[in-house]
């Protein structure tokens, strides 16, 4: 990995060559206003990421408050910069949402394989819709069985619908690996789709990703 | 006969927005509570030397922006606890709570006595990934023999991770994955390998590296890597560590990140086994011997030194005690 590469991963440059934005620069020195600003400006993102990685329990809160909670700490500590546009602190924060999606999914399933106590596993939403939380559930079950590195990329672009090039930035891959990565994830979600009864039914009635 | 319930059929993405507001407490409830943390664990401590990073004090404005009742619960805790007090009228409230925002950030007075609850400047406040470490049974040790022909690793013991090859020529941004190559001598069980091949590099050189999958992967339960490979030229080989990744990547690592933990190697032009204890993998610019419970990734490292390279990698896995043949 080059030098400049790895000062970039450190940073989050990315778009330093346009215009100072305020928002970074407020957020890098800790004000108050700032971080209340980027949290209910961001908050459904990150609800939204650690949904689809996790589920839609009641713990959803909890972890976007340590999503928050771990930037503002990054930052704090001297571990990120902040600097360039807002677009690249949206997709920072996503990447930290990611992850902490994913060790929560990491860690109920090692509590189960454990067999310690655990509410983990899927969540059911008070007052969601049944067919909408079935369809979602065996949705997660197949995207789930993607492998790793297909994931993300199939959760940001089909449910955060989020850009190719917000998801390279995001993942800090190339827009031409989200493509690529985003065709294989389409290609054996449909696959795995096939042979789920729910969502047998639910494309075959005119669903679609 | 019972009618099958019809599904709802808007695109998934409603859906999820629709489970979403659903399991949603309200925005309103959510900044409280975080700004209630924020109030607790970085405005109250924030001081010039680790909450501004150009090391100046607060400006002009910040202060300004404190001195209404409804934003006052900006300030510290310890000055939230005068609000009440000074609530009224609105222009005593402003003074006094200029006035206590201010003493902090004079430079004169004799520096403010660190909270308790302040963790040591130098120590990264974040989460480790070894706290979520996924741990290697120690019965299924290959990696990959690439005959699947695939960029993936051998879906064992939860890895998952893409080969990809590196090189101080790449553009920024760039992370191709490395499929495998037809072998120069394929037999019907052994048909492919990694294959690299490259010119001159002046920076850091050329890697193949794949991460395990799990940013923290516990692969304790094995005692080294081994791998065949083939030159002729130098390679070093070996482990990266989650402390060596930058917390950025998931990582543990806040400053000279990327020091994976390798040994050298000298390839023969034919192919042979080299097998790696974890004792024998080390860093350039510390002596931090490796942890196999925080293991990130496998990496493979020709040094501008050695190049230009032809380097075949194939079989490459964990051991156990005296398995495998070969040493470096």
């Amino acid at each position: 990995m080059s030098d400049e590469r790895r000062e970039a991963h450190e940073s989050f440059e990315s778009e330093a060559a346009a215009r100072p934005h305020p928002l970074p620069a407020l957020l890098q020195r800790l004000d108050r206003e700032a971080w209340k600003h980027f949290y209910l400006e961001h908050r459904r993102l990150v609800r939204g990421i650690l949904a689809s990685v996790s589920g839609y329990g009641p713990e959803l809160d909890d972890l976007t408050q340590q999503v928050f909670a771990t930037a503002a700490n990054l930052v704090r500590s001297g571990a990120v910069v902040l600097r360039g546009q807002p677009s690249g602190l949206r997709a920072w924060l996503a990447a930290i949402a990611d992850r902490h999606g994913r060790d929560e999914r990491r860690r109920r399933r090692s509590a189960r394989h454990a067999s310690i106590p655990n509410d983990g596993g899927e969540r059911v939403a008070a007052g969601l819709d049944p067919v909408v939380h079935q369809t979602l559930s065996h949705a997660r079950q197949v995207w789930e069985r993607l492998p790793e590195p297909l994931q993300s990329p199939w959760i940001l672009r089909h449910l955060e619908r989020m850009t190719v090039d917000e998801i390279a930035r995001t993942l800090e891959i190339s827009a031409a690996t989200v493509k690529r990565r985003l065709t294989q994830a389409d290609a054996q979600f449909q696959a795995m789709a096939d042979l789920d009864p729910v969502l047998v039914d639910y494309f075959r009635d005119g669903g679609r990703v | 006969m019972t009618e099958r319930r019809r599904s709802d059929t808007r695109p998934l993405a409603d859906l999820h927005e629709d489970a979403l507001r659903e399991t949603d407490a309200g925005a309103g409830e959510g900044a409280e509570r975080y700004m209630a943390w924020f109030d607790r664990h970085v405005a109250a401590e924030a001081s010039p030397a680790d909450g501004q990073a150009d090391g100046r004090p607060p400006s002009a404005s910040a202060v300004d922006a404190t001195a209404t009742p409804e934003n006052a619960r900006s300030l510290p805790a310890r000055a939230r606890a005068l609000v009440p007090v000074v609530i009224f009228p609105a222009a005593l409230a402003a003074a006094a709570v200029l006035a206590v925002w201010l003493v902090p950030s004079r430079p004169d007075p004799a520096p403010v006595q660190p909270s308790p609850r302040i963790p040591p400047p130098a120590a990264p406040m974040f989460d480790d990934p070894c706290r979520s470490a996924v741990r290697a049974r120690g019965d299924s040790p290959l990696l990959d023999d690439f005959e699947d022909g695939n960029e993936l690793v051998a879906l064992r013991e939860a890895r998952n991770g893409y080969w990809v090859t590196l090189s101080d020529t790449d553009p920024d941004g760039a992370e191709p994955v490395l499929v495998p190559s037809l072998r120069l001598d394929p037999s019907p069980g052994n048909r492919y390998a990694l294959h690299v091949a490259g010119g001159r590099r002046r920076t850091w050189g050329a890697s193949v590296q794949v991460e395990l999958g799990p940013p923290c992967y516990d692969a304790s339960a094995y005692s080294g890597i081994a791998f065949e490979a083939r030159g002729p030229g130098r390679l070093y080989a070996g482990v990266r560590a989650v402390d060596a990744v930058p917390v950025a990547r998931g990582g543990a690592c806040t400053e000279g990140c990327y020091q994976s933990h390798l040994a050298l190697v000298t390839l023969e032009s034919g192919w042979k086994t080299y097998v790696l204890s974890w004792s024998m993998l080390h860093q350039d610019a510390a002596t931090t011997p490796l942890d196999p419970r925080r293991a990130n990734g496998i990496e493979f490292l020709v040094r501008p030194d050695d190049t230009p390279y032809d380097v075949w990698i194939d079989d490459v896995r964990f051991v156990h005690d005296s398995t495998d043949g070969g040493s470096p």
